[in-house]
């Protein structure tokens, strides 16, 4: 079944289209939502709550850009608002100064393959990996950042600061990258 | 922009590296997902749901008219009017033409006591002086024979607890002298059954074409004769004896009941990790789960699963019922997998009862992986059980028509058959090897329902069950534990002895 197929298909509620749809993209938008949640039950949660929202808005699609792209940023907001929803991620996300966060060695996972870098970004703190997530992989300015999380400006670029450089760490410790670093915390870069 | 401005390397690599992480969701998002989209395709369900809800009150509530329409004094009223053309009897009392009535009056009087005999005798005669009959008492129903001396009348009227008295009368009932332009012949009777003695109830409409009709002015005076002969605290002690003086053989029968059920279900498992496993040198073969939750890193599903069995039913007292049975069970779940296309090595790490809980590798071959691979499958774990169920019900509210139990049961039970697709110690593949299912087993079940007793005194039941199964499916030797639960609706006819 074509893109094009798919997508009049589950415009017209066909389940057989929709199902093809949710089996071509699901997996890779798991993958979003599993950097986003604290397991991947919640991970799943997210993807369902997306997914219902991108099959009831499908028709706004128009064919301007990839579908995947519409299809991501769809989910990434939904993950946001789920988040956003929990007191303890919002107090979180607006911590400015978060010195004194060290990250225990041995939670760090010890996979291979392309899992390693994922698991790595699960194991920082909550604000700062939805921060990192936003910014670094899925592309939002800091100003966007800031309004999508209800946050300053200035908030967002220190969080992601030093979650950056968190992630550096364990990316070195774990020998996944190998670029060395003089400064590992309070690295004002951006 | 401001973010090609401050990519660098090490945001280009997080992109990299994070671009094709792919991770497959569980059957359950898409099944939650499309019930979401789809809600239209659960109408047929509830509409059947709402037909048999609705059937079960109106059964419920005409039944319950019937009877309160028939009940007073715990006995039936009935006027039988017969059809003059097929049973008429006239007869001339001078100028007046008459018809002949009949009143048949069947009552419960005490055993092996003369007062409610002598009550009874009374009111006979009031009955008689009320509807200026002739009364001449005869065995209709074999209770009394009213050939025997006074005394025999009375022990056999002992005996058997019940006394039909047919009055025979040539009088008109409502008016004598308003019956002469009458040539309708009516023939009354009238039945004073108490609550569970042995009357024969006459049916609806008899063979020779007499109807049931209702005649108010012969009720009401009746009626009241009998309400002015027999106070409440006599009906009460007449039902209370006759409840109590069944004979041994029919108290056994009426406390005893058999029942047949079906329990459709859904059932799940609950894994875990062996806590008698030792995972000694070999522990690194085990995997340790992702999630921290071996129940999420096996993907099942749950599925339809069925029991049926018979259980006798003997009550204690009014609330409490013991039981005891024979059940069939089928249980079965599925599991999502993936089939490969060659076969991979793979092992299970199972303690040794010979060497004292140390574990050993076993080694399978497999064609089933716990992660993507060729295409997706499901593996069907099933077993089948004969067990004994031993409980109790405990009748929480009720009348005479519905009830409300809540019960228990126990369950031994012996896993005849089955089928088992095994997680690997390293929960990458499955195995089937069915030889680890443990033969013997033990089962709990809770439940309530409804009771509903039809008029032919069949009872139906109907309501939830949790099914819980105490061990594990599955050999001591075996690394993870498995416990199935089953919630379904069972349902079942109970009927007396």
């Amino acid at each position: 079944m074509t893109e094009e197929q798919m997508l009049a298909g589950s415009i017209k509620n066909n389940a057989a289209a929709q199902e093809a749809l949710y089996n071509r993209f699901s997996p890779r938008m798991l993958g979003v939502c599993y950097r986003f949640a604290k397991n991947r039950e919640d991970a799943e949660d997210m993807l369902q709550e997306g997914f219902i929202k991108i099959f009831t808005q499908l028709h706004q699609y128009r064919s301007e850009g990839a579908l995947e792209g519409w299809i991501r940023r769809i989910v990434v907001h939904t993950c946001i608002n789920i988040l956003k929803k929990n007191k303890k991620f919002n107090e979180s996300v607006d911590i400015i100064h978060a010195n004194g966060i060290h990250i225990r060695e041995d939670i760090i996972p010890s996979i291979m393959q392309a899992k390693q870098v994922v698991e790595c970004i699960r194991v920082l703190p909550l604000g700062y990996r939805t921060v990192l997530n936003l910014y670094a992989i899925e592309g939002f300015s800091h100003k966007e950042i800031g309004h999508l999380l209800d946050i300053e400006e200035s908030t967002s670029r220190s969080q992601y600061t030093r979650a950056k450089a968190m992630l550096e760490d364990i990316l070195i410790k774990k020998n996944i990258i190998h670029k060395p670093r003089k400064k590992l915390y309070g690295d004002t870069a951006i | 922009m401001e973010k090609e401005y401050y990519t660098t390397d090490f945001e280009q690599l997080l992109k990299d590296a994070t671009e094709d992480f792919k991770m497959y969701p569980s059957r359950r998002v898409w099944n939650s997902l499309y019930n979401n989209l789809h809600p239209a395709k659960r109408w047929p369900s509830l509409a059947v749901c709402l037909l048999l809800v609705t059937s079960i009150l109106y059964i419920g509530v005409t039944n319950n008219n019937a009877i309160n329409a028939s009940s007073k004094f715990a006995s039936s009223t009935r006027i039988w009017i017969a059809d003059n053309h097929l049973n008429s009897s006239t007869k001339d009392l001078g100028n007046e033409q008459v018809t002949e009535a009949v009143v048949d009056k069947t009552v419960a009087v005490k055993n092996k006591s003369l007062n409610n005999y002598e009550k009874f005798l009374a009111e006979q005669d009031r009955v008689k002086q009320l509807l200026s009959l002739n009364i001449r008492q005869e065995n209709v129903n074999a209770y009394v024979d009213s050939k025997l001396p006074y005394n025999s009348q009375k022990e056999s009227a002992a005996q058997s607890s019940v006394i039909t008295i047919s009055n025979v009368s040539e009088a008109n009932i409502q008016n004598p002298t308003s019956a002469t332009s009458s040539t309708n012949s009516k023939t009354i009777e009238e039945k004073f059954a108490i609550n569970d003695l042995p009357i024969d109830n006459p049916k609806e409409i008899t063979s020779d074409n007499r109807i049931l009709e209702t005649s108010a002015n012969i009720k009401n005076k009746l009626t009241q004769s009998i309400t002015e002969s027999l106070n409440n605290p006599d009906k009460a002690w007449i039902d209370n004896y006759a409840f109590y003086n069944r004979n041994e053989k029919n108290k056994w029968k009426a406390k005893t009941s058999l029942e047949y059920y079906i329990t459709p279900s859904i059932g799940f498992r609950d894994i875990g990790d062996n806590s008698t496993y030792k995972p000694g040198v070999n522990n690194s073969l085990v995997a340790s789960t992702a999630n921290g939750n071996l129940s999420k890193d096996v993907d099942q599903q749950a599925a339809v699963n069925l029991e049926a069995g018979a259980a006798l039913l003997y009550s204690v007292s009014k609330k409490l019922r013991l039981k005891a049975g024979l059940q069939f069970n089928y249980t079965n779940y599925s599991i999502n997998a993936y089939e490969l296309k060659h076969p991979a090595q793979t092992s299970l790490l199972l303690n040794d009862p010979i060497t004292g809980n140390r574990p050993r590798v076993q080694a399978y071959n497999t064609l089933y992986a716990n992660s993507p691979a060729l295409s997706s499958t499901k593996l069907n774990n099933n077993t089948v059980q004969l067990s004994v169920p031993l409980g109790f019900d405990y009748k929480i509210a009720g009348n005479n028509r519905i009830q409300w139990y809540a019960g228990a049961t126990a369950q031994p039970t012996y896993v005849a058959s089955g089928n088992a697709y095994l997680v690997s110690a390293d929960m990458k593949f499955y195995v089937n090897d069915n030889s680890f299912i443990r033969h013997w087993n033990m089962n709990s079940a809770v439940e309530t329902f409804i009771s509903y007793k039809t008029n032919n005194g069949l009872i139906i039941n109907a309501g939830p069950q949790i099914r819980y199964q105490l061990f594990s499916t599955y050999t001591k030797e075996y690394t993870y534990t498995e416990k199935l639960y089953n919630i379904g609706l069972k349902m079942g006819i109970t009927r007396n002895f």
